[in-house]
């Protein structure tokens, strides 16, 4: 079955067409409300990200050149209203065990918890600062290259890469610990 | 980090090892303790994101947020454009009729001056020409100034806004600075002047 590129649908909601917009929030509202819930690790926090998101997104469609591809350009607007989302939050504390915090998650940050293998992985990430677990998570979640998250995050790939592979170092000490524990 | 390594766990991520890289891979991850806890996590990572069911999006108003959106653009009714248009016209019509009228009241009183009254004419739609070319310019620039900044408050956080804000008065504060300076060398010339 035929389908719209982003940039045809792009121009039909710049016309008013209701319908296109629709079908371009359907596109990619899961891969943005995905992401929002496992930067925000909270399902409203997510849903307002994403909303936030997509209203931006329809404001700043007059703005939109296409230098680069729409999702990088969506991307880019989810990982601010993350960051903003994030300063927002007051710290958890270090002491909170994350276990607890797994456990007392309710619907589709529970299910998200439980398929990461028991939590550990869960617990590793969440102690990532908020930059270097983005990275991690774009790349591996979301399958975007490097430069692409350079783009989105407003850094060089090489800032990027240094975040990824710092972040790897501390995922790989922390799961071998955890191990020997 | 060592950045033959990195290089090595990229190209493993992509699936994109040569034969003698690949050697070099299994190597380290022998021999380097760091490099095999980063290959362990990158590999739990990979298995997470590959078995990770998408979590289904909650309903939401997905129409009430175009409705929204929709508010903000404020479309004039296509008569009163059209009316503007018209309005305009009959205003501008009325201006050249005028200035006609006044210059064949003088036209009537001097006949020498009809060469030059008709090169004051050319200087007329010559100087409109100018400022309606500069007007299509100020348009432009106006738009793209306001589509840059669209796009700069869409995708800058607010830290970097607070900043460049914090950068902005700075320069306005050096600039101001910089006027009471040279105003005040005005004044005291000016006072010397005097004496």
């Amino acid at each position: 079955m035929f389908q719209a590129t982003d940039q045809v649908l792009i121009e039909r909601a710049r016309k008013g067409s209701k319908r296109a917009w629709l079908a371009l929030i359907k596109r990619y509202e899961a891969g943005v409300f995905n992401h929002a819930l496992r930067m925000t690790r909270n399902q409203s926090d997510a849903l307002d990200v994403m909303q936030e998101t997509f209203l931006s997104v329809f404001r700043g469609l007059d703005s939109f050149r296409a230098d680069s591809s729409f999702k990088t350009w969506l991307y880019r607007i989810v990982h601010h209203r993350c960051i903003d989302h994030l300063r927002k939050q007051p710290l958890v504390s270090e002491s909170v065990d994350t276990d607890d915090l797994i456990c007392s998650l309710d619907g589709p940050e529970g299910l998200l918890a439980s398929v990461r293998q028991g939590g550990q992985l869960t617990r590793a990430l969440n102690e990532l600062p908020p930059a270097q677990r983005e990275v991690v998570e774009l790349k591996f979640y979301q399958q975007f290259t490097f430069d692409e998250i350079g783009l989105q995050c407003g850094v060089s790939s090489n800032t990027v890469k240094t975040r990824f592979y710092t972040a790897l170092q501390k995922l790989g000490q922390r799961l071998v610990g955890d191990e020997y524990e | 980090m060592n950045k033959q390594h990195q290089q090595l766990i990229e190209a493993w991520l992509d699936n994109s090892l040569s034969g003698s890289e690949r050697n070099r891979f299994d190597e380290l991850l022998e021999s380097d303790p760091d490099f095999q806890s980063m290959v362990t996590a990158a590999s739990k990572l990979l298995v997470d994101a590959q078995s990770f069911e998408t979590v289904p999006v909650p309903e939401w108003d997905r129409a009430g947020a175009f409705a929204r959106t929709q508010q903000s653009y404020v479309q004039l009714p296509r008569w009163l454009t059209y009316g503007a248009i018209a309005v305009s016209l009959i205003a501008v019509s009325l201006s050249v009729v005028s200035i006609t009228y006044v210059k064949s009241l003088n036209l009537n009183t001097v006949t020498a001056e009809v060469v030059e009254q008709g090169s004051i004419q050319a200087e007329d739609l010559a100087h409109t020409d100018a400022y309606m070319t500069l007007l299509s310019r100020l348009q432009q620039q106006q738009q793209q100034a306001n589509a840059q900044l669209v796009d700069y408050v869409l995708t800058s956080s607010r830290q970097s806004r607070e900043h460049d804000m914090k950068l902005l008065l700075e320069h306005l504060q050096k600039q101001r600075q910089a006027d009471i300076e040279y105003l005040d060398s005005k004044i005291i010339s000016a006072q010397y002047r005097n004496y």
